[in-house]
């Protein structure tokens, strides 16, 4: 079931392409406001696009000039949506609503065994109004599932479900989209990684990046995208084993492509240091001189961004700092470098 | 939130206004012989009669309602959109014109010389049958309006979902829609029921008042208010009782178990 789309919702300045394998899940990692979820509602046709272009498996579902798309209930695509959606009925009549759809005369055993998979068997009878957060999930994920969709649409699968439900409905995710055609939207790296085999990463309603998921989350080719990944990128270009930055700073590192192509290294912001005057010794890191532009409160650290670099730091060395003020980043030594 | 002192007398003036004529009407009745009022068999015709045609008519806004709230919301979009309100002014009419006027025009479309006369190779008008279109007339817009502010509060996203769950148009609308707007559709009917009990200027105009066949208690009512007025208040006090409990059942706060 390989899926290829471009959608455009002009209203919500979405235009964005994408491409999803066989038996592959696609994470859409993205801020909120990215136009992830528009993008999916429009694979389903629950929101119409302005364009598409939308072929399954070599059956175009939509596209330009076509007189009318193929409509939500003959495409096989499910979304599973945040808010669960639920209906007014029992948590079996739910699940069965699918197969039923569908004219299946074991609608209701199809049901029961989807209900197992996902361990609510025993809140067969129970309306959705009496489900906590995370088995109206559950019971949300065996009902897309009993449909037996050609491709399953996950929009922001964790939203709103407390730490302990989300951990434990990602680990059944993980377990039910093997080998399953998925897209699933999330602003979360942990998300993509684990879940995911591609990713795309779109902002503003575009897809800026896609490709294998290790790939794009540890060698970002923006910014934005390493944000995304959780992640800084730190471009420069290559002479004899060291990235340089700039005319003061260059760091060492390893691989990379020849000399005098633009490279980049990604690194997370927790595994960079700060120091506030010129280090006198280099220890292990190379130190680039660089000047604070943002100050971002993370909880328990302030995440310092710099014109360069951005570096996780306690909160008493924040205070110390403003934006302009000067700081030596230390990055650790030896990073894999990789061509732009 | 409380407003300024001086609204407490003019609120008691206002709850004054409803109750006086309440406790005028009770003050009437001989309860001694209220029971045998009540079920002497004029009153009871005229009761039965009154509650047959008031469900039939309830029935025929459920039918004929539903759809043209339906319709009233689906117009929000598309190319009749600019038309919507005055569609919705013209199906609510009833709802604020005259009963008597009512009745003429009921009588001008369905009476022998109305428009569908021949149509219906005769009249429609003076049978029980008129009763209940009359009153169908008069309460179908409780029910258009209703239907309509509850779909306008939905996000339409369920039906959505069960449309990529491979549901029929028919199949979301009987399982997902309907159930979702069970409190709207009562509401409805309760005041729909209400309402067809208590007409009587259209009944009267396209129906007219013959035993057992159109007089309905309200006209009933107002026969007997000059031969046998301890009658009139008796039956009036029962029309009452019903008037209080239907508004209590419709307005209580609703209680609905908003499904995650």
């Amino acid at each position: 079931m390989r899926l290829e789309a471009r959608v455009a919702v002009t209203s919500r300045g979405v235009d964005a392409t994408l491409s999803v394998g066989a038996h592959r899940t696609l994470a859409l990692l993205g801020a909120n406001g990215a136009g992830k979820s528009t993008v999916l509602e429009s694979l389903a046709d629950v929101t119409r696009p302005d364009h598409a272009r939308i072929v399954l498996d070599g059956q175009v579902l939509a596209e330009p000039g076509r007189r009318r798309p193929v409509p939500a209930r003959r495409r096989g695509i499910v979304l599973l949506s945040q808010d669960d959606a639920l209906f007014p009925m029992s948590v079996l009549d739910n699940v069965a609503f699918g197969p039923r759809s569908a004219g299946r005369k074991d609608a209701e055993d199809v049901a029961r065994t989807w209900l197992d998979h996902v361990g609510c068997l025993d809140l067969a009878g129970r309306r959705p109004g009496e489900l906590s957060g995370g088995q109206a999930r559950r019971v949300a994920i065996a009902r897309a599932l009993a449909a037996e969709p050609r491709v399953l649409l996950l929009d922001e699968p964790f939203a709103g479900l407390d730490v302990e439900a989300a951990s434990a409905i990602r680990a059944l995710l993980r377990e039910l989209l093997a080998g399953t055609t998925a897209v699933l939207t999330t602003h979360d790296a942990l998300d993509a990684h684990t879940l995911a085999d591609d990713v795309a990463v779109m902002e503003s309603g575009r897809v800026v990046e896609a490709g294998p998921a290790r790939e794009v989350l540890s060698r970002p080719r923006t910014r934005f995208a390493a944000r995304m990944a959780g992640r800084v990128l730190i471009e420069g270009t290559m002479r004899g084993g060291r990235l340089v930055i700039d005319e003061v700073s260059s760091i060492p590192v390893s691989g990379g492509p020849g000399a005098g192509s633009r490279a980049a290294v990604a690194v997370p912001p927790a595994s960079v240091a700060v120091a506030l005057e010129s280090p006198s010794i280099a220890g292990d890191r190379a130190w680039i001189l660089d000047s604070v532009t943002t100050l971002e409160p993370r909880g328990d650290h302030v995440r310092v961004h710099g014109a360069l670099v951005s570096a996780d730091v306690d909160p008493e060395l924040a205070s110390e700092l403003e934006a302009g003020a000067r700081l030596w980043c230390g990055v650790p030594r030896g990073l894999d470098a990789y061509a732009l | 939130m409380t407003g300024p002192r001086w609204l407490a007398p003019l609120a008691a003036l206002g709850g004054l206004l409803v109750l006086l004529p309440l406790a005028g009407l009770v003050s009437r009745v001989e309860w001694s012989e209220f029971w045998s009022l009540v079920t002497a068999p004029d009153s009871l015709t005229a009761l039965q009669l009154s509650i047959r045609t008031a469900t039939a008519a309830t029935v025929l806004t459920l039918l004929l309602g539903v759809p043209l709230g339906f319709a009233l919301h689906g117009m929000r979009r598309g190319p009749l959109a600019p038309a919507r309100a005055a569609v919705r002014a013209v199906v609510l009419a009833p709802l604020v014109l005259p009963p008597v006027v009512g009745g003429l025009a009921l009588l001008s479309a369905f009476g022998r010389r109305g428009l569908l006369g021949e149509v219906l190779g005769g009249s429609l008008a003076f049978t029980t049958l008129a009763v209940i279109i009359a009153q169908a007339f008069v309460a179908m817009p409780f029910m258009v309006v209703s239907v309509e502010s509850a779909l306008v509060a939905r996000s339409g996203r369920r039906e959505a979902i069960a449309a990529t769950l491979g549901a029929s148009r028919t199949r979301t609308f009987v399982r997902v829609t309907l159930p979702g707007i069970v409190p709207a559709l009562a509401t409805g009917a309760v005041l729909a029921f209400a309402r067809a009990l208590g007409e009587f200027g259209a009944t009267l105009t396209f129906a007219g008042s013959l035993a057992g066949v159109t007089r309905t208690a309200p006209l009933d009512i107002y026969l007997l208010r000059e031969t046998d007025p301890e009658a009139a208040a008796a039956l009036s006090l029962v029309l009452v009782a019903v008037a209080i409990g239907v508004v209590a059942l419709a307005y209580r706060p609703v209680t609905t178990r908003t499904p995650r």
